[in-house]
């Protein structure tokens, strides 16, 4: 033990050793990497290039198309918040019922946990018989798909708060309201948005899904529309766009964790 | 039951301190997946306006129970706790505060947030609640610390922020619960000291759970011994040492005795 510490305190004292690329930069030689493959593989046949259509290739047809691009991106990013504020408002209400009553918590809980288990996307089609292959279906679908995760962590976050904080209050004269308000919401904070960091996600997919699997526009849509007809590079577009979305989810995500940080130190954790 | 009239019959007789804090032959069972749990019973004793009562006994034998009792937070199961001439049924922030073990400070607010908490819940106007939370801060000397968050500052500054909002809630009754539990030796003993300096001006009744004897013969006017569980009182002895308390005390014969007594009591009781 000695022996280490001491080795570790002389490596310690030496020249700090400098990576001879940094993360960042690492980082960078990576995406280009994965760049240059995506414009290689297809032009030197390493790959058929009905499987992968060329970065070149996709970007031109993109741009020449980009009206109809944008104009489906349009409407996923339409159904998409709708699906949001179903999955994101409905999961927080409804968790913060279920964490906080014990009778709705007892009885209703477990089901919830159960469904969120169920691979929903095998329901999809109930769904279109029942509201029709429009926006309706897609936002309801995406909402659900995202409501359960939502409300499973808000639920935890109300249940595990520390007591300690909850008896001083009361000792301090603190009203149910108080209490609600001032104790188990902010103490409940960094569970909720984990909450909203999963279910956020999930609505996305949800909704991408339900595009692809049946409905009349969006960018899932335009996915396997071009997939049927072998436009691969429409396809791969469409496949740009989503991950770009899913990219702008994930940024809005981390300024809330950031401000949730701020808020509440060394509770919040970056997944 | 007979005991209660005769206790109703002396305090009608005797009158009393207004704020004296009594426990009427409380008894207090939990009632556990195993079946009930008698934590104290048949608990009596007085603390006396203005007094430093102490209360230790062996771990589990109900002296935390006791405390939240007293501060409304648990309702016995026979008995009553009564202040002056009112039972306590339920919390009574602005007649008694409590001080947690451990740090109960809410991890998003700042030390004078925290501090002046007991305040904003009662409705006291913004610039009122800020100026008595820094003057209860600079009380227990942290000034300079007052918007930094529990997590930035030491154990034993936390329990100084924590006896600083028991202060600035300003009961006549300060309930502490192993207040300096967490806290190492030296701590322990600076922060009693400055307790016993902010309590020789503030002069409200203390009663303060501690596992440390030498903690409650040198902060306390009284000490009640309590037995294992079931917890009961098994004495009270007056702590008759001159204040302002210095360490010196430590030293003394009369010290000595005094928490030799304490403990000869607990280890006793502890047998069965």
């Amino acid at each position: 033990m000695t022996d280490l510490a001491g080795a570790t305190r002389e490596a310690g004292d030496r020249e700090p050793k400098r990576p001879l690329i940094g993360p960042y930069l690492l980082r960078m030689l990576c995406l280009l990497a994965i760049l240059a493959f995506w414009e290689l593989a297809p032009r030197m046949e390493w790959v058929s290039p009905v499987m992968l259509a060329p970065l070149s290739a996709t970007v031109v047809t993109g741009v020449s198309e980009i009206g109809l691009f944008a104009g489906n991106l349009a409407v996923t990013v339409g159904s998409l918040l709708l699906a949001l504020a179903i999955a994101i408002g409905g999961g927080a209400v409804a968790g913060l019922l279920l964490g906080g009553i014990k009778a709705l918590r007892e009885t209703l809980l477990p089901i919830m946990s159960s469904i969120y288990a169920v691979p929903l996307v095998v329901v999809y089609p109930v769904f279109t018989a029942w509201v029709g292959i429009g926006a309706e279906s897609k936002v309801l679908f995406g909402g659900i798909y995202g409501f359960f995760p939502m409300l499973l962590a808000t639920a935890a976050g109300i249940q595990t708060v520390d007591t300690r904080y909850m008896i001083a209050a009361r000792s301090m004269g603190a009203s149910r309201r108080q209490q609600i308000i001032h104790i188990m919401l902010p103490a409940a904070l960094p569970s909720i948005v984990s909450g909203v960091r999963i279910g956020a996600a999930m609505t996305a997919i949800g909704v991408v899904v339900a595009e692809m699997m049946a409905a009349t526009a969006g960018i899932g849509f335009l996915i396997t529309q071009n997939r049927t007809m072998f436009n691969t590079a429409e396809v791969y577009f469409g496949v740009f766009l989503v991950l770009l979305l899913a990219g702008v989810i994930d940024w809005a995500v981390r300024s809330l964790e950031r401000r949730a940080g701020a808020w509440y130190p060394h509770k919040v954790k970056m997944l | 039951m007979a005991r209660l009239t005769v206790v109703a019959e002396e305090r009608d007789g005797a009158g009393g301190g207004e704020a004296n804090l009594r426990a009427d032959g409380v008894t207090h069972v939990f009632e556990t997946a195993g079946g009930p749990l008698m934590a104290v019973t048949d608990v009596s004793f007085t603390v006396e306006e203005g007094t430093f009562v102490g209360l230790v006994g062996p771990s589990g034998c109900g002296k935390s129970s006791l405390l939240q009792m007293m501060a409304g937070l648990l309702n016995p199961t026979e008995g009553r706790i009564v202040m002056g001439e009112e039972e306590i049924r339920e919390p009574r922030p602005a007649e008694i505060g409590v001080v947690f073990q451990e740090s109960s400070l809410l991890p998003w607010k700042s030390a004078r947030e925290n501090v002046e908490f007991p305040l904003y819940l009662r409705g006291v106007e913004r610039s009122v609640r800020e100026k008595k939370a820094l003057e209860m801060l600079d009380l227990v000397g942290l000034g300079e610390f007052a918007e930094r968050r529990p997590h930035e500052l030491s154990g034993g500054m936390k329990q100084r922020v924590a006896i600083a909002r028991g202060f600035c809630q300003d009961p006549s009754v300060l309930l502490m619960d192993e207040p300096f539990a967490a806290l190492d030796e030296q701590t322990r003993m600076t922060l009693g000291d400055e307790l016993l300096q902010i309590w020789e001006r503030h002069k409200k009744t203390v009663v303060f759970v501690t596992h440390s004897l030498t903690e409650a013969v040198y902060l306390c006017d009284k000490v009640l011994v309590m037995s294992a569980r079931p917890g009961r009182i098994l004495k009270e002895i007056d702590i008759a040492l001159p204040r302002p308390r210095t360490y010196d005390l430590m030293a003394t014969e009369t010290f000595g005795r005094l928490r030799a007594e304490i403990w000869e009591l607990i280890r006793g009781g502890d047998r069965p």
